[in-house]
Parts: structure tokens; sequence; C-alpha cells
């Protein structure tokens, strides 16, 4: 790996997108892996999860059945990985009938603030 | 700092589009904008064409792409290989290709393809040549999907690697480098 | 009397399911590690945070892991250094039995 050191330039902070649910296809799943890879190696790291992408916190969720990684489980370690700044889209919960008591982490935000975070983040990653 | 990121997508992702246009004020005909989503090919082409979009960016950019779409299955591969290209022929650069998810399949060797057709895993390795690019697959996203260079091959007791020409294995670190340096990450999935 | 554990080409077990605390004390041997009390307990922390978290933690995370439940004395990268040398995330989840990791950083 003959790669060129990470740098870190001042106040860059990557913001992933989360749009899929959790199970069913894997990007919920490697999307996660890459916002725990940025923050394990220090980056400023923001998630934002979007439209389906909001069930991926859903509690409680039991993949066992279908021979899958819990994906709310993994979730749950993003703040350990150094990833705390974790967002949810007011707008998608509600258009899915949940409420904050059936998510486990994160902090609900409007659109407004959905689009600030969309326009201040120097690198989009969609999932 | 403003943020292309482009999709070729399903219509699952429809609202999350449409919300981006709607909130970031865009339209199909507008080119300085500072998030573009677009959903299909159709749009795509609506936007007047990828190669004009860039042509209508001032300085030179470094782009990173991040193509988490397979060949053949969906757009997503083609558009970034076209996106890539024309970006390379606006006068831009690019960073890093980092394929991941799906688009490991990009990277596969043992994709054969009908003479008619064009092969997306050979023309991205003759970009590649062509233009001395640096392109990361995922080694955990391309070992599950069957994408093992020579030595991972081995270490797995596998017959042997069938990663194409041009492409190297590594972390997830790479992409986190390509977002942190690189000027805009594109992601195509 | 060891048993004769399969491995694969690194020294990881090639099956977890055979992991054993006999099985944990032949894997740190092949690390040049003698098990003590406090090797015991980064171990089961560590099986913990798989168990519970479904990965295998890098350096970073664990040392916060090891903070939380066993105090910030023992939750410093030096400290885990000193028992699990030279890479304490890889060889800790080795004869912890942890999946070997995916070399995705």
């Amino acid at each position: 790996m003959d790669k060129p050191a990470i740098e870190k330039p001042e106040d860059r902070a990557i913001l992933l997108v989360f749009r899929h649910a959790p199970y069913g296809n894997a990007l919920a799943r490697e999307g996660l892996e890459a916002a725990l890879a940025c923050g394990a190696m220090g980056a400023t790291t923001n998630v934002l999860y979007i439209n389906e992408g909001v069930w991926q916190l859903v509690e409680p969720q039991d993949s066992h059945a279908i021979d899958c990684k819990n994906q709310a489980a993994m979730a749950s370690a993003l703040p350990l990985y150094g990833v705390e700044a974790i967002w949810i889209d007011e707008d998608s919960l509600k258009q899915r009938n949940l409420t904050s008591t059936d998510i486990n982490a994160g902090k609900i935000i409007d659109r407004t603030q959905v689009q600030a975070l969309l326009a201040t983040s120097q690198a989009i990653l969609s999932f | 700092m403003a943020n292309y990121c482009i999709k070729s997508d399903t219509m699952t992702q429809r609202g999350a589009h449409e919300f981006c246009l709607q909130n970031e004020g865009l339209n199909a005909n507008s080119v300085s904008c500072q998030t573009i989503f677009y959903q299909n090919l159709l749009e795509y082409l609506q936007l007047a064409s990828v190669k004009l979009l860039i042509k209508q960016i001032a300085n030179p950019m470094n782009f990173a792409l991040l193509i988490l779409g397979p060949p053949y299955s969906t757009q997503a591969s083609a558009s970034a290989l076209r996106f890539a290209r024309a970006a390379l022929n606006g006068g831009h650069s690019i960073y890093r290709l980092f394929f991941y998810h799906d688009g490991v399949h990009n990277a596969s060797a043992m994709v054969t393809t009908p003479q008619d057709e064009s092969s997306l895993p050979q023309q991205w390795s003759e970009l590649i040549e062509q233009h001395q690019l640096d392109s990361v697959v995922c080694i955990a996203a391309a070992t599950r999907r069957g994408v093992l260079n020579e030595q991972e091959a081995k270490r797995f007791g596998k017959t042997g690697g069938n990663l194409s020409p041009g492409h190297e294995v590594s972390g997830l670190g790479q992409l986190v480098d390509a977002s942190l340096n690189a000027d805009r990450v594109m992601t195509f999935g | 009397m060891d048993t004769v554990l399969t491995l694969d080409s690194d020294g990881h077990l090639a099956h977890l399911s055979d992991w054993s605390e006999q099985a944990a004390e032949q894997l740190a041997a092949s690390e040049n590690i003698l098990l003590s009390d406090a090797h015991w307990e980064i171990i089961y922390v560590l099986k913990e945070f798989h168990q519970r978290f479904a990965l295998s933690p890098p350096m970073r995370p664990l040392v916060r892991y090891v903070a939380q439940q066993l105090g910030k004395e023992k939750g410093r990268s030096i400290y885990l250094m000193q028992l699990f040398p030279p890479s304490p995330a890889r060889v800790a989840s080795k004869i912890a039995g942890l999946p070997r990791p995916e070399n995705c950083l």
C-alpha cells in the first residue's frame, strides 16, 4: 500500500448519506462500514439517515432469521469509532409513521437543517 | 464549497433526489448549482450532457469517483466512465477511482461481453492505463464478491486471481483519503 | 497436551467455533504471549464488543471501549500495546477468536 499518507485538511467534513433500508441490499451495511472507517481514521464525519435509510436505526430489529448482521447493533458502534454526528431526517420518519422512540440513536433534524448539512459538507458519499 | 453528487438510481430513491433538487433550488437546466442528483439517463441527457456540465466549471478540479454500481446491471458504472472521460478531456484531473459495493465487479477480469457490446471492465482498465489513474478496489467488498488479485487468491486458497489490470486492492482508508483530499467526490451507484 | 487447531494462512482460527480458553492460550503462544489475568479481561471485553456490535474493532474504538468497560487506566493504547504487541487490535482479536480483519483500513 504505497499510497500517500492521510492528511487532514482543516475543517474538511465528510457526510455519508444513508438512503436504503438495512436489509435486502448490502448498501446500508457497506455505507456504515465506510462511515466507521472515516471515524476510525479521525476524519470529521457526519452521517445522515434519510428516506428508507431511517429504517437502519429502528429498534428492536432482529436479523437472525435472515442470517444477516444486525444493522442497528453495528450502527450503535458509530460513537466508539468517533462518529458522533448522527442526523436523522424528520420528514422521512414522519412519512413512515416512526417517532424518536422507534430509533436507537441520533438527532432528528428538519429539512432546513438537512439542507444546511448538505451545503456545508465538503465531501458527500451517498449510499 | 460546492458538491456535485450524480446518481443514476431506481425510483425508490426518487424522493431523495426530488428533495435535493427542490432544496438546492435546482432544475435540470441549472448547471451552476451546488448539488446535482439525477435519476436516470434521460434526466442526465437533459442536463445537456455531463461534458457540457463540466465545461461550465471555471477552474480545473481534482475529482474522486466512488463507483458502487456493477457493470451491465445498472447504468451507474457506464455513467461514471463517461464522467471520468469527460472530466479528463475537459482538463480536469482524477484523484482516485474507488470501487466499492457491487462496483468491485468492474475490476473483474472474468467479465466477458458479447462482441457487439462494449466491456466496462476493459474500458476502465484502458482509461486507467491511458491516463495513469489511481484506481483502488475495496479489498473487503471485492473479496466477498470474488474479485481477488493473485496475492489474495493465494492467501485464501483460491485457484487464481481475477483482478483486471490497472487496479489495486486496498482498504476503505483510500476512500477516506480521497474524500479528504479531492476537490469533489462523485458517487455513482 | 494441546489439541490441534485448524488455522488459516495467517494463523487465525479457520473455524471461529473452535475457540476455547485453551485455544486462546495456544493462539497467544503463537504470538509469544503468556496470558495473564490482565490479558483475559481484555480478551473478554473484545469478545463482548464483537457480540454487541457484530464488528472486530480497529485500535481507536478498541481503546475507547476498553476505557468504557475497564476504566481510563486500561483504555490507553500504550497499555494494550504492552499486553498485545506489536498490533493490539489484530493480535488480541486473533487470540479472542474474532473474525480476521478484512484489511479495510
